[in-house]
């Protein structure tokens, strides 16, 4: 009975003219949408693999230098996209693109896209995780808003109920029509997004195509929760005209204003520093000393004591190596305590802004389809910090290299020593391996969680509408 | 317009509890973007106080150092206040007090500029944040997106069903009987929408500016603009509603319709846009632009061979006495070289994204939601056009301090306290104030009066046809 | 078959249906006569489950349809007033969803003899119902009423778009039902097609039954007088 009843449905959305209609728009504008997110991509990998080459070449061809003069020449690390990001570019236009890798300074990501785009951008980029977090949640609202309303207007609610049609199989069928129809309109995209996928990966082809796997799964999860949902709020809502009016007033807050007001909420619950301040705060830090650790100043002079009665030379000079490149290293180090106590307590606020957006969630399932989105993408905050992470432990093994050559191969005042090609191929390269799907599903287990909530809810608010639904419109 | 249609229209809407939810809607709307605004306003606000004061902190540093010295004590930290290159200036980008009314393009601005011998045209404007981008791609709650995205769609509520209800109730023929006609009817129907919901929402916010934000008073002009901007944007919404209503369709299609026009406009076009100027006029890439400059910069250091110099300007305090200023000015040699060596690969960059801001200036007029936008950052003075006046300032102000510093570091001096006394200072004070778009307005309501001139058109040929039949 | 049991029925207050008894046995045909609003649709809904009664009860084959609605519905057929169907599926096609619903998997041929029983021409059944006529919709309503092949049929207004002559094949058709052991219970306004076709008539006023008489005793024209009688008061 659920599938006759699921047949009929099916045939009735094909021939309807505005699921034609939708499938043709969503279709254009996800076709549209993907081919971008690939084209842009592919663009900007072979920029990355040029540029990578280019500074390579600029690393190595830097001349006869004193191997500390190197650490302020510096080196660039160019990040990486993800194949997956072509279905959702999630931060990139607002993360930096690159990061300047220099001696003393952990410096942050130049060069967002954003600071470079016209106002259009805040309207909201077209990629196909747009498409699919926004507007198809729009036509399945508007597909089946009067799912049960309306044929109770109509009158073949009634017709159909006094057959004896549990309402269970009814819902059961007319969602599983429903849910087809739009496998339908959505296949032709998931081939085209399949096959881009495929021409997009290089090495990481697996890795790429569980991501996207994993990713489809999660929005199949947003779309069927809001298939639920919507077939529910018809079975409870008195008119169709209202079942419209609750339903779209559900996809406003929870695409427009649930997440713009929470963003803000975040920001006043857990304030990161503004830039001045915290530049202060770690200029203090790196002249002070921190946590018990002793100035610079005072170390400097600690260390030079501790030398010259190892050593047992009177003098700085007298010194076997150099003691300029130690007291760089040291510097360097505090310096990197200094960072890090000071970036993770900025992590630590983001952290907990983050944790204000998963909270509203339970208000608002498209914040929890975007947070998974982003994250399997690949392009979100988390992914940026892996990155970021992972050349900061480059820029300090590199750094220490530079200092240790010149301490080593030099004596304290002579500033002649340089080194040249060959020390500079020696050097070694900043390799980054992308984490795999599972780290990346483990980061965002509270997101697919909160989602089969949605689902879950979704559902049993329908089962529970249905039953209690009326099959006339009473007086 | 007829009176007694408004009054009576004001009064239905507020008896129908419809007009007392969407003015509660929009009250609420308007409290948390205003809120958001002031918000942020007060932190670009800190953000600029934060920068000058850092800037005074670094002048007073020196004096105190000069002063030290003078008095015979050893200066505090590293001594390089008698050098011509200390004189170096952080500025901070003026913050407009109409912030809170659209943060605009205001927070990818830079916040600061850095100005002084060395400093290079291409990395001067300071950008880095460590904002929340989580935050900032979902989007701000401030008060243009409320007037952008939510005044449209509570409008809508009350207008969808203009005629349809008319018909539907089955008043519609006493209607058609009154001597005022069709359209003067509609127009007063709409009027009482307009003057619940487009009228406060377009005033109240300048109101709260003007409490709120010390400075908004001076701002006359672009508080106007903006009222005029909102209520243009409120009469084109109401002339769409009243065109579809003169369609003669059911309300629930009405209502489809004009969500699908209030879809397409605000989310679907302006993403599609930038989709679509992306794909035919992309910027060139900002890696190879680092690339192309690391390249440069390379070649032209070789050809120094000055690799000491590069070591010194780096770690000044490891230089022997004596000799310095010679080889600040070979350093200011090779900087010179290199800029001009950079300078086209970023100028042609610019260029590019001047092109693409001027397609969007062109394409706006193909959304009402875009016009507005752009209207509204421009006359709340956060459209990245207003930063011109500012970068003009810097450029000349760069030039003074280089004819400043310069001369000192070729005649080999040391600073004193009376040079500092002399320094170049900032002008503080607002730039030259940026000409308003008031095109923006015509972008507005040329469309509306198309739709109302359509809209006439169809009620008076529904008119005779009523008549006739 | 169908039994009301001091069947009554009340929004806020305001009685629809007050203390109903009634009786239709296998094999008879009652007809609910009476004015708009005098509890006849609200009696049929009460018998389909579709309102839940205020006192009283009403029995489908023996059990208390608010006991097991869905398993009362199944052993009823019913046809609706304004018979509505799917605008965008033939007649044939709407016949064969609810018939299959229904529990039954007829073929397309059988599925045309319900409707050439029920009297919807031939060149009508594969069009879209969306252009059918009040009257050609009744009839759709009709076959899926006999397709369901229940034991009781309730029907609200059944002639009410037919021409003359569909109405007088619907008598007929009505009287074969009958004749196989088929309950109904006919809410109408029609004095004439209650006389001819009813074994009894109940007159309704303001949701009470305040007359029962069979339709063999009695004239049209006296049928007619009684009924205004009651009308009046």
């Amino acid at each position: 009975m659920t599938l006759t009843i699921a047949r009929k449905e099916l045939i009735g959305m094909l021939r309807d003219a505005r699921f034609r209609i939708c499938c043709v728009v969503v279709l254009l504008l996800l076709g549209a949408a993907l081919l971008t997110g690939f084209v842009s991509r592919r663009a900007y990998e072979q920029q990355r693999a040029n540029a990578v080459k280019a500074e390579r070449h600029a690393w190595v061809n830097q001349g006869e230098a004193n191997p500390h003069s190197a650490a302020h020449f510096g080196r660039y690390a160019f990040k990486p996209l993800l194949a997956a990001s072509l279905l959702d570019k999630g931060l990139n236009s607002y993360l930096g693109q690159a990061v300047y890798i220099e001696g003393h300074v952990q410096n942050p990501f130049r060069h967002r896209p954003a600071e470079d785009s016209t106002g259009l951008l805040q309207f909201g980029e077209m990629t196909g995780a747009a498409v699919l977090q926004y507007l198809l949640p729009l036509v399945i609202l508007l597909l089946t808003f009067n799912a049960f309303a309306g044929e109770r207007e109509q009158g073949t609610l009634r017709q159909l109920l006094s057959l004896g049609v549990p309402p269970a199989k009814l819902l059961a069928g007319k969602a599983i029509g429903i849910v087809t129809a739009l496998a339908a309109l959505l296949l032709p995209a998931a081939v085209l997004g399949a096959f881009l996928m495929q021409q997009a990966t290089a090495g990481d082809a697996s890795q790429s195509a569980l991501r996207l796997a994993v990713m489809t799964g999660a929005y199949l999860l947003y779309l069927l929760a809001f298939t639920s949902l919507s077939l529910g709020v018809s079975a409870s809502a008195a008119t169709s005209r209202m079942a419209l009016l609750v339903l779209l007033g559900f996809w406003v807050s929870s695409s427009l204003l649930v997440p713009r007001a929470a963003a803000s909420l975040a920001e006043s619950f857990y304030p990161t520093p503004i830039l001045p301040e915290f530049l202060k705060e770690v200029n203090e830090d790196m002249e002070k000393g921190i946590d018990g650790h002793k100035p610079p100043g005072e170390k400097e002079e600690e260390l030079k004591q501790t030398l010259l009665k190892k050593y047992n030379v009177k003098s700085e000079k007298d010194l076997p190596i150099n003691l300029t490149g130690l007291i760089l290293q040291e510097s360097e180090e505090h310096g990197n305590l200094v960072f890090d106590k000071h970036f993770r307590q900025l992590r630590d606020a983001y952290g907990k802004q983050y944790g204000v957006l998963q909270a509203a969630s339970l208000v608002s399932p498209l914040l929890a389809v975007r947070s998974f989105s982003m994250g399997l993408a690949g392009t979100d905050l988390w992914h940026h910090h892996n990155f970021a992470d992972a050349a900061e432990a480059y820029r300090r093994k590199w750094v220490k290299r530079l200092n240790d050559d010149m301490t080593n191969n030099s004596r304290t005042g002579d500033f002649s020593y340089k080194v040249g090609r060959t020390f500079w191929e020696a050097t070694e390269d900043f390799k980054y391996t992308p984490p795999g799907v599972g780290e990346a599903l483990r980061t965002q287990t509270g997101s697919l969680l909160l989602l089969a909530g949605w689902l879950l809810g979704s559902i049993l608010f329908a089962a529970w509408a249905v039953r209690r639904m009326s099959a006339i419109e009473e007086a | 317009m007829l009176r007694p249609v408004v009054l009576h229209e004001l009064q239905q809407l507020m008896r129908d509890r419809v007009g007392v939810v969407v003015l509660l809607l929009l009250g609420l709307a308007l409290a948390g973007g205003l809120t958001t605004g002031l918000t942020m306003q007060r932190k670009q606000q800190a953000i600029h106080a934060g920068v000058q004061a850092e800037n005074a902190r670094h002048f007073q540093e020196m004096r105190a150092q000069l002063e030290a010295v003078a008095a015979g004590r050893k200066p505090k930290g590293f001594f390089f206040a008698n050098r011509p290159t200390a004189v170096r200036y952080t500025i901070a980008r003026p913050v407009s007090p109409l912030t809170v009314l659209s943060l605009g393009d205001s927070e990818l601005m830079p916040a600061s500029a850095e100005v002084g011998l060395f400093s290079s045209s291409t990395t001067r404007f300071q950008n880095a944040s460590i904002d929340n981008p989580q935050n900032q791609h979902i989007g701000r709650f401030d008060t243009a997106f409320v007037l952008i995205y939510i005044l449209p769609l509570l409008l809508l509520a009350l207008t969808y069903n203009l005629l349809s209800v008319e018909r539907e109730r089955g008043t519609l023929p006493l209607l058609l009987n009154q001597p005022a006609g069709l359209l003067r009817i509609l127009l007063s129907k709409s009027l009482a929408s307009f003057l619940l919901l487009v009228v406060p929402a377009a005033v109240v916010p300048p109101a709260v500016t003007l409490l709120a934000s010390p400075g908004a008073a001076g701002h006359f002009a672009n508080l106007a603009l903006f009222v005029l901007l909102t209520l243009s944007y409120g009469v084109f919404w109401i002339g769409a509603a009243l065109l579809v209503n003169l369609l003669g369709l059911r309300s629930a299609t009405n209502a489809l319709l004009l969500g699908s026009l209030w879809l397409t406009m605000v989310l679907l076009l302006p993403a599609t846009l930038q989709a679509a100027l992306d794909a035919f006029y992309p910027l060139p890439s900002r890696i190879e632009l680092i690339s192309q400059a690391r390249v440069a910069e390379v070649e032209n250091s070789q050809k120094r061979k000055e690799i000491a110099d590069r070591f010194y300007q780096d770690h000044p305090e490891l230089v022997p006495a004596g000799g310095k200023e010679n080889r600040t000015l070979d350093f200011y040699a090779t900087f010179l070289e290199t800029e001009k060596a950079v300078h086209p690969v970023h100028a042609h960059f610019e260029q590019q994204l001047s092109a693409q801001q001027a397609w969007v200036r062109r394409l706006q007029f193909l959304s009402p939601a875009v016009i507005f936008r752009e209207g509204l950052a421009a006359a709340a003075g956060t459209h990245s056009a207003n930063l011109a006046g500012f970068r003009q300032q810097i450029d000349a102000f760069q030039t003074q301090v280089r004819d400043f510093v310069l001369p000192r570091v070729v005649q080999a001096r040391e600073l004193t306290l009376a040079d500092y006394a002399v320094a170049p200072v900032f002008p503080s004070g607002s730039a030259r104030a940026v000409s308003l778009p008031w095109s923006g307005l015509i972008g507005l309501l040329f469309p509306s009066a198309i739709l109302i001139a359509l809209a006439s058109r169809r009620a008076a040929s529904i008119e005779s046809i009523f008549l006739k039949g | 078959m169908l039994e009301a049991i001091r069947l009554s029925k009340s929004y806020n207050g305001v009685p629809a249906l007050t203390e109903l008894n009634l009786k239709v046995d296998a094999g008879e045909i009652f007809c609910l006569l009476g004015a708009n609003g005098a509890g006849k649709t609200t009696t049929i809904n009460l018998f389909l489950g579709f309102l839940k009664p205020s006192d009283g009860s009403a029995l489908v084959g023996g059990k208390d349809v608010q006991a097991d609605p869905l398993a009362a519905r199944r052993q009823v057929a019913y046809i609706p007033e304004q018979v509505m169907l799917y605008p965008s599926f033939s007649g044939l096609e709407n016949l064969q969803y609810f018939s299959a619903l229904g529990g039954h998997d007829y073929s397309p041929a059988q599925l045309r003899t319900f409707l050439f029983e029920a009297g919807l021409p031939e060149e009508a059944i594969s069009r879209r119902v969306g252009g059918y006529s009040k009257g050609m919709r009744q009839k759709v309503g009709i076959a899926i009423a006999l397709a369901k092949q229940a034991r009781a049929i309730l029907m609200d207004e059944p002639t009410s778009g037919l021409d003359p002559k569909a109405s007088n094949e619907f008598s007929r058709l009505l009287e074969q039902v009958s004749k196989k052991g088929v309950c109904v219970l006919m809410a109408t306004h029609d004095l004439f097609r209650a006389k001819e076709v009813g074994h009894r008539v109940g007159i309704m006023k303001h949701g009470r039954l305040v007359a029962t008489l069979g339709t063999a005793e009695i004239s049209h024209l006296d049928l007619e007088r009684t009924y205004l009688d009651h009308m009046r008061d």
